[in-house]
């Protein structure tokens, strides 16, 4: 996996999601979650999960693709987990649909196959709302709405920020150093054994060539003052735009009705 | 956010802040290269299989005390890692991002205050390993309804869930920060200087 896999991109076709702010954004994000999680009915998973897909579609500016990729993913990990829980889920004396294993086996009844319908939803709207949320903003936006909007510590937020600069960083890092040991080793890693020494050797060299990054930026962040100043000083101003404020009206609208109808 | 954690937060200095920052970098690298290993293991063995690797999770923030050693230092970088992971993007959702980091920030921090931020020794670090999982595991079990699974699926869930943490969060982060403590990159840090004073 290369840095560029890790750190979602934004490029694409623009869509009116990225031209939100991360914070009513934020709040669509939040209030779907709460709202798939609160509920355990059928109707109101499959339609959140509909309503985000439809954002994601019209909003989201996600090419073929990406949305191959998603499919993918979301079929990959959907249907073992709708099976899995369809088996596991308690049957509650019900007459069985079907008995795979015979008699003495588990039983796969009507309410376990809605249950497990539900959960599946649930986690598939988890996934795909935050890959929504991750693909159409700015992280640097993020940034600058938690320290101006929600007022986090400059220090926390900016942090977050320099984190995500050592993700590729450290990607880059991993695979430069697994290279070069297979350059060193010419032949490969045998048995387990072999395998965990591997995995070992190149787990402290990551973890010292990273602290070696982090006493680099550290000296320069030091050098420039960083959270010295009382009041930080912004460039960049997010404004809170009319459409942000109906869409996150609109989801905070959409949780109360679910939790109170369905 | 209340005054006593303002002042631990600016008690941390920016050298602190960027080690914090860089473990949760880490956890996010570890989490993204995991992050299919953990869809297909509660794909195909639910809360069970998952169960197994949720150690791994855990190690970035209690690495940071480990190394660090002051109050908000695990709180710190577990939110680091929250709000990196709303920025990436996480395949539990946010709400799990931001659940899992308070679950595990509230147990930690508390323990090694008890501590007083000096025992960090073998048996205090399997024990935090251990002490991280009930309150997460509890959160999850109703955020993605493992809830309506049997109590044995459960019971069996925790206890593996129980020696992952001891091992790969507790275990792990011990073993880590001992290779790291000779070490000049961690000189500046309470390990280091602490590895240089028993010296």
């Amino acid at each position: 996996m290369n840095g560029r896999q890790a750190v979602p991109s934004i490029r694409g076709k623009p869509g009116w999601l990225r031209r939100l702010d991360p914070l009513t954004k934020g709040i669509w994000l939040l209030c779907t979650g709460l709202a798939v999680m609160l509920t355990l009915s059928l109707t109101a998973q499959l339609l959140w999960f509909l309503i985000v897909l439809l954002i994601a579609g019209t909003g989201a500016g996600w090419r073929l693709k990406q949305w191959r990729l998603f499919a993918l993913w979301a079929l990959g990990f959907g249907l073992p987990l709708l099976l899995f829980q369809w088996l596991m889920l308690p049957s509650g004396g019900e007459e069985p649909l079907w008995q795979p294993f015979g008699s003495g086996g588990p039983t796969l009844t009507a309410s376990a196959l809605e249950l497990s319908a539900a959960l599946t939803l649930r986690s598939m709207t988890l996934f795909a709302s935050s890959i929504v949320y991750a693909t159409t903003t700015e992280p640097r936006d993020v940034v600058v709405a938690l320290t101006q909007q929600l007022r986090m510590p400059d220090k926390l937020a900016y942090a977050a920020a320099v984190a995500l600069r050592f993700v590729p960083l450290l990607l880059a890092e991993a695979e430069q150093i697994r290279r070069a040991e297979r350059l060193r080793r010419l032949t490969p890693v045998r048995g387990v054994g072999g395998r965990l020494q591997s995995a070992r050797r190149m787990a402290l060299a990551i973890v010292r060539s990273a602290l070696r990054h982090v006493q680099d930026v550290s000296t320069a962040m030091e050098a420039k003052r960083f959270g010295s100043a009382r009041a930080r000083t912004q460039w960049r101003r997010i404004a809170i735009s009319p459409v942000g404020c109906l869409l996150a009206a609109a989801t905070i609208g959409a949780a109360a009705a679910t939790l109170v109808w369905l | 956010m209340n005054s006593s954690w303002k002042q631990a937060f600016r008690n941390l200095t920016v050298r602190e802040w960027m080690l914090m920052a860089l473990l949760a970098a880490a956890n996010g690298v570890a989490t993204s290269l995991l992050s299919h290993v953990n869809k297909l293991l509660h794909g195909w063995g639910g809360p069970i299989l998952t169960s197994t690797i949720v150690g791994v999770y855990m190690v970035y923030g209690l690495l940071a005390m480990y190394i660090i050693r002051k109050p908000g230092a695990a709180a710190g970088t577990y939110a680091i890692g929250a709000l990196l992971q709303i920025m990436v993007g996480t395949s539990y959702g946010i709400w799990s991002a931001i659940a899992a980091a308070a679950c595990y920030a509230v147990i930690v921090e508390p323990l090694f205050f008890i501590y007083r931020y000096k025992r960090f020794g073998w048996l205090a670090m399997l024990f935090a390993g251990v002490a991280m999982v009930p309150l997460w595991f509890v959160v999850a079990a109703f955020m993605f309804g493992y809830i309506h699974y049997s109590s044995t699926v459960l019971i069996v869930s925790l206890f593996v869930r129980c020696a992952s943490g001891m091992l790969l969060c507790g275990g792990l982060t011990k073993w880590i920060g001992d290779r790291l403590a000779s070490t000049r990159y961690v000189r500046p840090y309470a390990l280091g200087q602490q590895h240089n004073n028993a010296a």
